[in-house]
């Protein structure tokens, strides 16, 4: 269990995080998401007790991370961001060394070094130098590295950046295994990463909290109509005319997007969120001499909801409001 | 105690897997060496050490420089500090830790040079007693120059300006006793500043606590000020 309050971290004049509070329960993985220089990384630090936060506090598992911190230490995992790793050392060697560092007993590190290089995919190469792995191994490397121990709560840092697809859905699906007996925090500007791996989101930007919640929730407290997703074939200023007489529409978005092969183009249809006008439409259009080629339901994506956070232009925060 | 050890035995074998330890032990026992076997041997005749600790006592210099420039400055350029510090081990434990395995290294080499007193014991008669304090001058004035190795590494990113740092430091203390002509309290303080009081006395075969306590007490503090450097280049 993690416990943030009110944690700020300043540079000179600049606040790097600036008051962040959250809450992360036991066995939930928290995506932490923020575009790059968002104060990711230095709230991960601070949480790690590599770096003392300016003010504010945090607990993990109970122990406060400045007035504790050899007890948190002993409860973390964490794979920072760009995967430091000492290159003179055998795989094997160092995550004995990492083992011993952690205060593993003599008895159990064996066994512990083991189920780490297994977890991680690192039999066959855990003889091999350090320097001479690829970015994939040392990614794994450095995760193995977090795991020993098995400590309660892990944080990462952008671990699946530098991997080839295939290396990114087996990190991937080993993160969200381990989300059932660890907490974990997942440090991402992978929208899709997050969505398919977290229970919970929180999105940072310019040091500051702008969300906190599920997915779902995300996207249900954003939504503030109903959308329908059309692919209509004719004049758009017709097609837009008609709609906007159907009752319940509200607007009518013309996307950007064309369908190359029917010919059609793409509007985003908003309407009350309390009643269904799909059928409505459908006629209005059919009536209207038009060609309707497609509808569905448009929900917003993880991408929409940051960009509708993050995007600090006028023009998007009205779109917000 | 066992997280110094870890610490300490992981930098002992990286030592071990670079040129580093080879490379230092080479050119130690090739000068150490030469003016044992030509000047004190061939030239001067006589059944003791004391010209050869002499040059020990600026050798060990650039040693020291050496074998400690990376200890911290090499962690902080790569990163991996971050790691080690998120690992449940106290500042002082690697600090200690670190310069242990750079005192051992040192210990190793050092003890390589036994062969010398072993070649005077066979063709002549050395008084080993003076031997003896010999080695515990030059042991503990190697623990003060890697003490002093290690807060220039704590201090730079870059293991060449930690061993710049660390040269200038301790040839600056160790010339003060050129100092030492101006006579008068002053010139004697220079004297005592640069080791060479508490290193020839020791090599002389006399014990003064005074000298003790002066060498114990400056790789404390090069330690502890070592240890304050990596705390606040975190409070940054």
């Amino acid at each position: 269990m993690i416990e943030v309050e009110n944690l700020r971290k300043v540079y000179g004049s600049t606040a790097a995080v600036d008051d962040v509070s959250f809450k992360v329960e036991r066995g939930d993985i928290l995506g932490f998401l923020g575009p790059n220089a968002a104060g990711k990384t230095t709230t991960l630090r601070m949480l790690t007790c590599y770096l003392p936060p300016t003010s504010g506090t945090a607990r993990i598992e109970g122990f406060d991370i400045f007035h504790d911190s050899l007890k948190v230490r002993k409860k973390i995992g964490y794979l920072p961001e760009n995967v430091p790793l000492y290159q003179d050392m055998r795989i094997r060697d160092y995550l004995d060394f990492v083992a011993r560092a952690k205060n593993i007993d003599a008895a159990d590190r064996k066994a512990s070094l083991n189920k780490a290089i297994g977890q991680c995919g690192l039999g066959d190469v855990e003889n091999g130098i350090i320097s001479q792995l690829s970015k994939g191994y040392r990614q794994r490397v450095g995760l193995a590295q977090a795991l020993i121990g098995e400590p309660e709560v892990l944080m990462l840092d952008e671990p699946t950046t530098g991997l080839d697809p295939r290396q990114i859905s087996e990190i991937r699906d080993l993160i969200k295994e381990l989300g059932q007996g660890h907490t974990v925090i997942l440090s991402t500007h992978i929208l899709p990463e997050v969505s398919m791996i977290c229970d919970r989101v929180i999105i940072i930007n310019k040091g500051k909290l702008v969300a906190s919640d599920s997915v779902e929730g995300l996207t249900r407290s954003l939504t503030k109509s109903q959308m329908t997703q059309i692919n209509v074939k004719g004049d758009p200023d017709g097609i837009k005319k008609i709609l906007k007489e159907v009752p319940g529409v509200l607007a009518v978005d013309k996307k950007h997007e064309m369908d190359l092969a029917g010919g059609g183009n793409v509007y985003v249809v908003h309407s009350n969120i309390d009643s269904d006008v799909r059928e409505e439409i459908a006629r209005a259009i059919v009536r209207g001499g038009f060609g309707l080629h497609e509808m569905r339901p448009y929900s917003l994506s993880l991408e929409d909801i940051f960009l509708m956070l993050t995007n600090e232009s006028p023009v998007e925060r009205r779109r917000l409001n | 105690m066992r997280n110094v050890a870890t610490i300490a035995s992981r930098e002992l074998k990286s030592y071990f897997v670079s040129p580093v330890a080879y490379s230092v032990a080479f050119f130690f026992l090739l000068v150490l060496g030469g003016w044992f076997y030509f000047i004190t041997v061939m030239n001067s005749h006589k059944a003791d050490l004391f010209g050869t600790f002499n040059v020990l006592g600026y050798l060990s210099i650039p040693v020291a420089a050496v074998i400690t420039m990376h200890l911290f400055s090499d962690e902080r350029r790569s990163g991996t500090i971050e790691l080690l510090m998120t690992y449940p081990i106290n500042d002082w434990e690697v600090v200690l830790g670190k310069y242990m395995s750079s005192l051992l290294l040192y210990v190793f080499v050092l003890a390589m040079t036994i062969q010398y007193p072993v070649f005077l014991a066979i063709f002549g008669n050395p008084d080993w007693g003076v031997i003896l304090t010999g080695y515990l001058g030059a042991l503990l004035l190697g623990a003060s120059f890697l003490a002093m190795g290690i807060l220039a590494s704590s201090l730079s990113r870059s293991a060449v300006t930690a061993a710049v740092i660390s040269l200038l430091v301790l040839f600056t203390l160790r010339f003060l006793s050129a100092g030492s002509i101006i006579g008068g309290a002053l010139g004697k303080t220079f004297y005592y500043l640069s080791f060479s009081g508490q290193f020839n006395n020791l090599s002389n075969g006399l014990i003064d606590t005074r000298d003790i306590v002066y060498m114990i007490s400056f790789i404390f503090f090069a330690l502890f000020t070592a240890v304050r450097v990596i705390e606040i280049s975190r409070w940054k």
